[in-house]
């Protein structure tokens, strides 16, 4: 290869139109794209022709066009995808019975009758949109068109290879049922309606809003689930365009009412079970094609903490659990900057003993006490999404390198304190306890952030810090229901957060969702 | 409108950033006890007990605090603290400084409310730090304090709180306390008072026997020795005498603030007999203008009941013509004193209307007119003819 | 229209009234004043709360008759726009000093107490995006946030008892009713200034409770609340130290939970429990702030409070940096606010009651 000549190689170079402005984005907002109204064309042609453009079947072969004769006479058209639909359905179902059917007499339409006499499948309706037969094919659906008819059949011959139910991995339990929800929208609607066998339960199927045509469906209990909030859920969703969605997350980050907010407002799960249970107390819940967990919302503060096992134990125990659990949380909002307030301005709400004992363990370190603080809750940070990213059991193992060794060294090397080690030992546990993920990463930031104000106030400026996250999460709301509540504001709350209540209790919809009428 | 609230909310965020002067816990000496007395060349010298962290060897437990002493001679303690942060490797912090020592000398002078106004709170020391008077020599008294199985004094200053309320040798006060009985002379102080062993005094302004209680072999590093040996008896801001155990047992139970004690029973046919008293309820004192009656209803438990050769009533009424003596012996001398240390003025100064009127009538200074009369019921808890099995 | 009144229920206005009503009774004393010759403090805060509630109730009672939903609306429908808005004025800046008062004694005790190191200056201006977020945030959120710490403030009163309640001894109220009953009823009109200003500021953001019913019920019990809690404290207060003593202090709230000795040396609660006041007391300045910026909004007319709430907190901060220069001016002012601020409300409520509980007078 020669040095003056370009290797030919592709580099995608930024051209001056599409080049990023300073602070935001790409210069002005993409024109909003309108619906395709085009009916469906009685010429086979224009269909193919159609297609072709939709679905580049030049170079796409995913896309099978299989032409024959419906009734051994009439030009026809079975279009799916291969791979999402069932070939086997496909020609025992619906070429097979339409080549050898005969053709019905005149008067009835060719649609009509292939509805009820020629296609032997459960799912079946007729269309006249074209955007529909598109968005059927992409589901895995096969569309059946007829030369001279402006009408199609779509049939479900969906059949594509999925895993099968598998258990909870993030939300285990040791107590009550182990499986979770499932990437297939339908496995995981069955999931919950094996747990919800009422009639009032809804499952509205509808659009997710994004280019790659996902679904989703929005589960609630008619009658219970307050209609303001559906209409709210509703709204948000119908303003959902994006180019992808691919899990329920981000539909989450879509519809939530506070962006910047570090908590989550809306809870994914991925236990059936908890879903049902927060459909029963009149919430909403989203379950989107692809994605193994369910989007509940709205949430409270007191329903992120709280956990499916926490009604399946014995109420003392459930309440003990509770209040562990409820500690760790403190203990992994609060105690480091509370450490480093007193270690900083208060040294004589530290005993004698405990002064000994810190000052003997910081005798030879270098960093600063502040900085040693917030470089191990760093490193403790590192550790965990380490242990996170690495596959089952070397993920173990970079925990323990990480906790044990490299902090063994650390304070033999003098870079941290045992003090500091221990205190951030004892906040990650504590962030562990919290059973939600979103939670567990946004209290990190109340962490650090709480952790400079000590740095800087004392307890003062731990207090104003507190003050100020409390006043942003009062104001906080997650659909309509403040975030707070059952505590500000006063709720009736048949789930208080400090103690278990009674099983008994949990024959009315939750008060703060404001629902219809009582279950 | 959202930009620039952020904005102002950052910018006002600004100025907070690192303000209130805190240093982290290490950069400081911590001063856990503060003596003063009378100084060679200047006013005062000021002797303070630090705290002094050593990195345990290999091997060794980590983190065991020893003290060391330091000391100045300055005009004020602010001065002292100054001199001596200058000398140091890591600044003095008062926030643990749980002793507040003053030699008799000074107490005598009545320069401790001058000391402790103002200045301990600027150095953060708290406002019911103990207090404590010294015979003389603050440092030797100090260093008898100190033991290596005690090197903060923590268990001492415990033993103060407890022998008050276990022994009622001493009487616990704090800074707060005793600056208001300085200031308004409703009562008087009563600082528990301590000398090195062989070095306090031996008679007490009541006459009575004064011995160590705390300290002996208990405490103690070295050859000096340091004992908790009564308590100091002041009129005010100034110190005009001792008490011993034994009396200041008496004080605390007509005060109302005895729960249990020893006591020992001088008998003129055979030798002392020892028992253990308890107060069964508060005492009822009764103030009319120029007499003070005082009801005390005790229990007392013989230490070996086997040995007393009398019947049970003639040992109770020794008991109570013994306390009975005692008392008004320890009001007396108090009172001709212008100590009010039996708080007499408590009850007194419900007769004045206004402060004005209270201060004008110079209560403690008519002390010694007042007629005093302790009348002390003793039960006895088992017959010294009909024992209890233990 | 952003008012950020929000809505809120009776817990939550109760909890506003009662912190507001507890904060002020317990930290906005005059020290100097009234122990410097004895005690009738506690009697005079008992007194003082319980006319606040007759005059409170029957505030209540003419803005039900007149079937106004709050102050502003009262005023404006009794006093007409100009008047209304005249008599108006006097409202806002005693609810302003009410917000003052208690947050300058608790950056006292922290510069003197607990910041030695520290000046005045940076101590107060912490609580400045506090009280500026809890403002702008409205009525709803600082209700909220009462109901939230209503709890640790209960806490943080039980806590300062319980820590001095080992110096409590009864001789340190006499002489009793030292000063005399003269100086009992001017006590009692200056505690009006106390109490008054939470049931009037619940009053001016009364459109955001739900119900009537529960704006009377929110500033009774408050109030009740309040009272009792602040009566308490001053006769806790009492029973620790002699009247001259609290005259000469800067924090006696946090001298008393020191009074005493505590054995368990590693828990020194008292620090603690200062700053539970102090966040009770964020909360009880916003909820003044707040009802004063919306009286100055229903008023004036203004449509947006944020303004108006960042303003006034603006000028919270600078009378905070006031009270501290030791010039005897400023100290007559202060003392002048003490003595008189009760009139400041008392003046246009009593008008207020003469024109609507009238004979005849019905809405």
């Amino acid at each position: 290869m020669r040095f003056d000549e370009p290797d030919g190689r592709f580099e995608l170079l930024e051209t001056e139109g599409g080049a990023p402005s300073f602070f935001h984005g790409r210069k002005g907002a993409p024109a909003p794209e309108m619906p395709d109204e085009r009916g469906i064309d009685p010429h086979l042609k224009e269909s193919r022709r159609r297609l072709a453009a939709a679905f580049f079947t030049e170079v796409n072969t995913d896309l099978v066009q299989r032409s024959f004769r419906f009734c051994g006479q009439v030009p026809a058209l079975a279009v799916f995808l291969n791979g999402m639909a069932d070939g086997t359905e496909i020609s025992d179902f619906i070429l097979k019975r339409a080549m050898e059917s005969p053709l019905p007499e005149k008067g009835k339409g060719l649609i009509d009758c292939a509805l009820e006499r020629v296609f032997s499948l459960q799912e079946a309706e007729q269309t006249d949109r074209w955007a529909q037969v598109e968005s059927a094919v992409l589901e895995g659906r096969t569309a059946v068109l007829l030369e001279g008819e402006k009408r199609a059949v779509l049939l479900d011959t969906r059949g594509y290879a999925c895993r099968g139910v598998d258990t909870a991995q993030n939300e285990s339990t040791v107590i009550g049922p182990a499986e979770a929800f499932h990437e297939n929208l339908r496995i995981s609607v069955t999931l919950l309606r094996r747990i919800l066998r009422r009639a009032d339960f809804v499952c509205e199927f509808r659009a997710a809003g994004s280019k790659n045509n996902v679904k989703l469906a929005l589960c609630y209990l008619g009658g219970v689930c307050s209609e303001a909030l559906l209409q709210e859920v509703r709204r948000r969703l119908s303003k959902v365009q994006t180019d992808v969605l691919l899990s329920a997350g981000t539909l989450g980050q879509r519809i939530e009412d506070s962006p910047l907010s570090p908590v989550p407002q809306t809870l994914l799960t991925e236990r059936p079970d908890r879903a049902a249970a927060a459909v029963m107390a009149g919430k909403v819940v989203l379950l989107v094609e692809g994605s193994p967990q369910a989007l509940v919302l709205p949430v409270t503060l007191s329903g992120l903490l709280l956990t499916a096992e926490d009604s399946y134990l014995r109420r003392p125990v459930g309440s003990v659990l509770r209040f562990v659990r409820l500690f760790g949380a403190s203990v992994s909002v609060f105690m480091p900057a509370y450490f480093l307030a007193l270690a900083f301005h208060h040294q004589g709400l530290l005993s004698s003993d405990i002064l000994s004992t810190v000052i003997a363990s910081r005798k030879l370190v270098f960093l600063p006490m502040g900085a040693e603080m917030i470089f191990l809750l760093l490193v403790f940070q590192l550790v965990r999404e380490a242990g996170i990213r690495v596959p089952g059991a070397v993920g173990q193992t970079v925990g323990i390198i990480g906790g044990l060794i490299l902090g063994q060294a650390a304070v033999s090397a003098n870079f941290v304190s045992t003090v500091a080690l221990i205190i951030v030992a004892l906040t990650g546990l504590g962030n562990f306890v919290i059973p939600n993920y979103d939670l567990q990463l946004a209290v990190a930031y109340y962490r650090v952030g709480l952790c400079l104000l000590a740095i800087s106030g004392g307890l003062l400026g731990l207090s104003c810090g507190c003050m100020a996250a409390l006043i942003l999460l009062c104001d906080q709301k997650s659909f309509g229901v403040p975030f707070l509540s059952p505590f500000a504001p006063k709720t009736v709350a048949r789930e208080p957060l400090f103690y278990r209540g009674t099983v008994r209790g949990h024959g009315t919809a939750e008060d703060d969702m404001n629902g219809e009428a009582p279950l | 409108m959202k930009r620039l609230f952020f904005s102002v909310f950052l910018l006002l965020l600004l100025p907070l950033g690192g303000c209130l002067q805190g240093l982290p816990l290490d950069k400081y000496c911590y001063v856990l006890d503060l003596g003063v007395e009378r100084g060679e060349t200047l006013p005062y010298r000021f002797v303070f007990l630090l705290n002094e962290d050593t990195a345990g060897e290999e091997g060794e437990e980590s983190g065991r605090g020893q003290v060391s002493m330091i000391w100045a001679e300055e005009r004020t303690l602010f001065s002292a603290v100054e001199a001596l942060s200058g000398a140091l490797p890591a600044q003095l912090s008062f926030e643990r400084t749980t002793l507040l020592a003053f030699s008799r000398e000074l107490a005598e002078s009545g320069e401790m409310d001058t000391l402790t106004a103002g200045v301990l709170g600027r150095l953060k020391i708290r406002q019911n730090v103990r207090m404590l008077v010294i015979e003389e020599d603050m440092r030797a008294a100090f260093q008898g304090f100190v033991s290596p199985a005690d090197p903060s004094m923590s268990r001492l200053k415990t033993n103060v709180k407890l022998y008050a309320e276990g022994h009622g040798y001493v009487e616990d006060w704090g800074l707060s306390e005793m600056r208001e009985a300085f200031r308004f002379r409703v009562g008087d102080a009563l600082l528990p008072y301590a000398a090195l062993v062989g070095g306090g005094p031996t008679a007490d302004m009541a006459g009575g026997q004064v011995y160590p209680y705390v300290g002996g072999g208990l405490l103690g590093e070295g050859q000096l020795k340091t004992s908790l040996c009564g308590s100091a008896v002041f009129a005010g801001d100034r110190m005009v005498g001792v008490l011993s155990g034994q009396h200041t047992m008496l004080v605390l139970m007509a005060k109302g603030t005895f729960q249990e004690g020893h006591l020992t029973l001088p008998q003129e046919d055979g030798g002392p007999l020892e028992m253990a008293l308890y107060a069964v309820k508060p005492p009822k004192r009764i103030w009319e203008p120029g007499r003070f009656t005082c009801r005390l209803t005790l229990e007392a438990d013989m230490e070996d009941p086997l040995r007393v050769e009398m019947d049970e009533k003639e040992l109770i009424r020794r008991i109570e013509t013994y306390l009975s003596k005692e008392l008004t012996r320890v009001f007396r001398a108090t009172a001709d004193a212008g100590a009010d240390v039996f708080c007499l003025g408590r009850e007194a100064i419900r007769d004045y209307a206004t402060w004005t009127a209270w201060q004008a009538a110079s209560f403690p200074q008519r002390l010694g007119e007042v007629e005093a009369l302790f009348q002390v019921r003793v039960k006895l808890s088992h017959s010294p003819r009909d024992p209890a099995l233990e | 229209m952003n008012r950020r009144l929000g809505r809120f229920g009776l817990q939550e206005g109760t909890a506003a009234v009662g912190l507001g009503a507890l904060l002020s009774g317990t930290f906005a004393v005059n020290l100097g004043d009234t122990y410097g010759a004895g005690n009738v403090c506690y009697a005079a805060t008992a007194a003082g709360a319980l006319l606040s509630l007759l005059l409170m109730g029957l505030l209540l009672k003419a803005m039900e008759r007149r079937g106004t939903g709050d102050l502003g609306s009262l005023l404006f429908d009794r006093f007409g726009g100009l008047l209304g808005a005249l008599l108006g004025m006097p409202l806002i800046l005693g609810l302003q000093l009410c917000a003052v008062l208690p947050l300058f004694r608790f950056t006292l005790a922290m510069e003197r107490y607990i910041f030695v190191e520290a000046d005045y200056v940076p101590v107060a201006l912490y609580l400045l995006p506090v009280l500026l977020l809890l403002v702008l945030r409205g009525m709803e959120c600082v209700a909220r946030m009462a109901k939230l710490l209503a709890i640790p403030g209960a806490v943080a009163l039980v806590m300062t008892l319980y820590l001095a309640s080992p110096a409590f001894h009864i001789h340190h109220l006499y002489p009793l009713f030292n000063p005399g009953f003269s100086a009992f009823l001017t006590q009692t009109g200056e505690a009006l200034f106390r109490f008054l200003p939470a049931g009037t500021a619940l009053c001016v953001a009364g459109k955001g409770c739900q119900g009537q019913g529960h704006l009377s019920g929110s500033v009774r019990r408050g109030l009740l609340l309040g009272g009792a809690g602040s009566t308490a404290m001053q006769l806790g207060l009492g029973l620790t130290f002699f009247g001259p003593d609290i005259a000469g202090m800067a924090a006696p709230i946090f001298c008393m939970t020191m009074a005493a000795r505590q054995e368990r040396m590693s828990l020194r609660l008292d620090m603690l429990v200062l700053f539970l006041w102090l966040m009770a007391g964020l909360v009880a300045a916003g909820f003044y702030v707040y009802a004063a910026a919306l009286l100055l909004c229903q008023t004036a007319g203004i449509q947006d409070i944020r303004p108006v709430g960042g303003l006034m907190v603006l000028g919270i901060v600078g009378m905070l940096l006031l009270c501290n220069f030791d010039s005897e001016r400023i100290l007559n002012v202060v003392r002048l606010v003490y003595h008189g601020g009760w009139l400041l409300f008392l003046v246009p409520i009593a008008g207020l009651l003469l024109l609507s509980l009238g004979k005849g007078e019905k809405g």
